[in-house]
């Protein structure tokens, strides 16, 4: 027998304790008295039934320990191995939307789900549970009540939806083994084929797919770019021949086109979309697999930031601000900007929105710097930069902060935190340089551009995968936070961080609001991996557990012993109820 | 016996000494002796008449004077005391409660009635009661040559002092007891009266019989049987322990009351302290020497 809670154990130290209590604080002061039988009304203890009495207390006090003991060792857990050939079933759920595809007219879920039937029929098994392989592997709470063979899948049912946007097998089948132990008998449906033929011990992997050709959209993207409204849409002809397909984009009316496709061809297709379209929707026509057919679009955030430049210098300031406006993520503004260009030292007031600085530095003999430039390339406002033949005239003094470009070991660029808002440092003489006459200069005020705008409240982009994790920034702290799914379906969250990942099992479009946002969004199932059915297959690998061999199989014996604890602890009330003038505490 | 027991029959009786044992003012029925009484008895000598009253020996009832009055009339005679104590001494073990001088101040009383019988002239016998009635070895000597344990048995005195004693008729007998066992009086003392001249009964008690102390949870031992009692000892349990002690008392002392015996009760916490005896024995038996 081993505990699976030994730290429990720690609970037979109550016996001595209660002991003592017995032997100690609960005893009676021996006293001698002339005669008893002026003592009326008190509990008699004859001479003769003396010795009845001291066992009657022992009997308690035994009872109490067993009591003590019971209740010790069901807390610890204990676990004791029988051996049986039945043994703990792990069933492994494709949950992949490709489990949805259409085979002679049923999804092939439903195939597997009569398969099942057939395998574990006649089965013995000591338990069951499920592993739902999605894009992360997920185990399914135990159910209520154990059910027969016949609906042991209906059980899961409800969560089986097939809409992941892949299926992680492999960390599926790891799940089932720990959860199950290493006798736990494992069976995985889905449609596709072992990785391997040969299956490992234990398991039987069940397949329901059949090769089939589909043609999927596998790829969609909507951008605003330099204020045209497009969208990209790639599509594939997953099949073994040419074939023609059909695509549709909403509106009024509906446009149709239709393509050829060779075997296996892949077109990547632009759309240019008319103004004011929140959400486009293509659809291809009807085929093996329809959760691939659909792409619905979100019409992409217009992040921008106010931004202002506080520089004396003029001709300092016109190169700033030529760089800084070229991006489209900038709109200049006078008064409460989200970034602030500045050649003075900028004192944050307190107030709620602070800007983030960045801080010119000109020095008044500066020296021309030729490199080599070391810049810290995976910072997000380095990316792109290039600084090889830049001439860099700067002071020979180093700044302060986390560097992030520097010429030897003087920092040009720094950065740092000021009341938790990030600060940056450039120092730069562009008489004595070159750096705003190549394009490093409008990539840097880019870069710092997209940096702050992507910190605005809000999600990073419009369009999802299936299977992303769509976070959502707040700095609304105590406000709630509304998602509404596709179906219907709505949850809603008090912001306490500000960051919210924001589920979405399911493809479609969502809506968030509340929080300081109001903002639209679609989630796509899109991976030609799934969608590609011609790498599904039927059949089975491995096989069951020979029934003749018998498995030690691991019981808990805590219900048990709490049931007989239970029991004890009545007739100790009983006992005690009935001799309660007796035992005088 | 002990040293300590001894030492308490020594000032027992030195303190006996002082006194000499009396005639009883108060007398049972049916008496013959050689002393002579101040109350009427049954002796030759003729005292007065007096009015026939229920429970009168009819054999007293002087016909010649009811023929000529047609009254009921009484002889009295003087009674006859028989000079001697039987001095019974209740032998459980209760007597001797541990804690308590409850046995010494018992063992000293008796040689203070020893003392006060051998001033006054009296012979005596010493007699150990317990489940029969014996003489204690060498009890017609003084204390000091008494032989044997004191306060030994595990049984209450009440079933020898309800069979035929052999108790010298007309004397005085003294029962020093604690009274404290669970039996009716009356049987004990219409047996220990029968024949006697005059009873007397001293009550010898400890403080803690009259009066226990709270202590909270106490496993109550019985110092005779050793019969044992776990029980809370506070206010309630002691209020019904008092109740029940002055019941008990009463009981006894009605029953002495209705035979013509004198109870005198005495704590032996104080009794050991000078040795003076409750008033009643010295109003009824005891004169100063």
């Amino acid at each position: 027998m081993t505990f699976a809670f030994p730290l429990a154990l720690w609970g037979l130290l109550a016996i001595p304790a209660l002991l003592a209590i017995y032997f100690l604080i609960g005893r009676a002061v021996p006293r001698r008295v002339s005669s008893l039988f002026l003592w009326v009304g008190e509990q008699h203890a004859p001479s003769e039934g003396a010795r009845f009495r001291r066992l009657d207390r022992a009997w308690i006090l035994l009872l109490e320990i067993l009591l003590l003991l019971l209740l010790v060792f069901a807390a610890a857990r204990p676990v004791v191995t029988v051996r049986s050939d039945a043994v703990p079933l792990a069933l492994v759920l494709d949950q992949s939307f490709s489990m949805a595809a259409a085979r002679e007219g049923r999804p092939v879920r439903d195939w597997a789900y009569a398969g099942l039937a057939e395998i574990v029929e006649d089965r013995r098994y000591s338990s069951f549970f499920f592993v739902l392989a999605g894009e992360k592997p997920v185990l399914l709470p135990p159910p209520s009540d154990a059910p027969s063979s016949t609906d042991l899948l209906a059980t899961a049912l409800p969560q089986w939806t097939c809409e992941a946007a892949g299926a992680d097998l492999t960390g599926a089948l790891a799940l089932a083994r720990q959860v199950g132990g290493p006798l736990a008998q494992i069976v995985v449906l889905t449609d596709r084929p072992p990785p391997s033929p040969d299956v490992a011990d234990g398991v039987l992997w069940a397949a329901f797919g059949v090769p089939q050709p589909n043609a999927a959209l596998v790829n969609g993207v909507r951008t605003l770019d330099s204020g045209r409204d497009r969208c990209l849409l790639e599509i594939a002809n997953l099949g073994e021949v040419s074939k023609e397909i059909e695509l549709t984009m909403d509106g009024s009316p509906p446009r149709r086109q239709i393509w050829s496709f060779a075997a296996g061809e892949r077109k990547l297709l632009r759309f240019d979309i008319e103004p004011g379209r929140d959400v486009v929707r293509f659809q291809l026509a009807e085929d093996a697999l329809d959760r691939d057919n659909a792409v619905v679009l979100a019409r992409p955030f217009e992040r921008s930031i106010g931004a202002a430049v506080r520089v004396d210098n003029q001709a300092r300031r016109r190169l700033v601000e030529a760089a800084l406006y070229a991006s489209p993520f900038a709109r200049p503004v006078r008064a409460q900007p989200e970034l602030l260009i500045t050649d003075a030292p900028y004192r944050f007031d307190g107030a709620a929105n602070r800007p983030w600085v960045l801080e010119l530095h000109t020095a008044a003999k500066p020296l021309a710097y030729t490199g080599p430039f070391v810049t810290y390339t995976s910072h997000p406002l380095c990316e792109g930069l290039g600084l090889a033949g830049v001439i860099w005239g700067a002071d020979t003094r180093s700044l302060n902060g986390l560097p992030l470009i520097t010429a030897g070991d003087l920092t040009l660029f720094s950065e740092e935190r000021r009341s938790g808002t990030p600060y940056f440092h450039l120092q730069y003489n562009n008489d004595r340089g070159n750096l705003h006459q190549t394009p490093n200069w409008p990539i840097l005020f880019d870069n710092l551009v997209r940096l702050r705008a992507s910190e605005l409240d809000g999600l990073d982009a419009a369009n999802w995968r299936l299977g992303s994790e769509v976070v959502l920034r707040t700095r609304a702290t105590g406000e709630t936070v509304t998602l509404s799914g596709p179906g219907g379906s709505e949850r809603a969250w008090v912001v306490d961080r500000d960051r919210i990942e924001l589920p979405t099992p399911k493809p479609g479009l969502y809506q968030v609001a509340g929080g300081g946002v109001e903002l639209t969004f679609a989630v796509n199932a899109l991976d030609q991996g799934e969608s590609d059915l011609r790498r599904t297959a039927s059949g089975t690998w491995g096989t069951w557990r020979a029934s003749e061999e018998r498995h030690p199989d691991s019981r808990e014996l805590t219900l048990p012993l709490l049931l007989v604890a239970l029991s004890g602890l009545l007739l100790h009330g009983f006992v005690l109820r009935r001799r309660k003038a007796e035992v005088a505490w | 016996m002990t040293r300590l027991r001894r030492d308490f029959l020594e000032r027992g009786f030195a303190h006996g000494t002082h006194f000499a044992l009396a005639p009883p003012r108060t007398h049972v029925r049916g008496r013959l002796g050689f002393h002579q009484a101040k109350a009427s008895g049954s002796s030759l000598e003729y005292k007065d008449f007096r009015d026939y009253q229920p429970g009168d020996d009819l054999r007293h009832i002087d016909w010649s004077a009811y023929a000529r009055t047609d009254r009921l009339t009484i002889k009295r005679f003087h009674e006859e005391v028989n000079p001697f104590l039987d001095l019974i001494l209740d032998n459980s073990r209760s007597m001797d409660l541990p804690d308590s001088p409850k046995g010494g101040a018992a063992a000293g009383l008796a040689a203070f009635f020893v003392a006060a019988a051998i001033n006054a002239g009296f012979s005596f016998r010493t007699w150990l009661a317990s489940e029969e009635v014996v003489p204690l070895d060498h009890g017609e000597a003084p204390p000091s040559a008494w032989r044997g344990e004191l306060f030994g048995d595990t049984r209450s005195p009440d079933r020898g002092l309800l069979a035929p004693h052999r108790f010298r008729p007309r004397g005085i007998r003294i029962f020093v007891s604690d009274l404290m066992w669970r039996a009716d009086p009356t049987p004990i003392l219409n047996n220990l009266c029968r024949g006697a001249s005059s009873v007397l009964i001293v009550q010898v008690l400890a403080r803690q019989d009259v009066t226990p102390l709270q202590g909270g949870k106490v496993r109550l031992v019985d110092a005779e049987t050793g019969s044992v009692r776990e029980l809370m000892l506070n206010a309630a349990s002691l209020d019904r322990y008092q109740q029940a002690f002055a019941r008990h008392g009463q009981l006894w002392r009605d029953a002495a009351m209705r035979h013509g015996a004198v109870l005198a009760q005495s704590i032996a916490e104080d009794l050991v302290v000078d040795w003076r005896l409750p008033d009643i024995l010295f109003h009824q038996s005891l004169v100063m020497c």
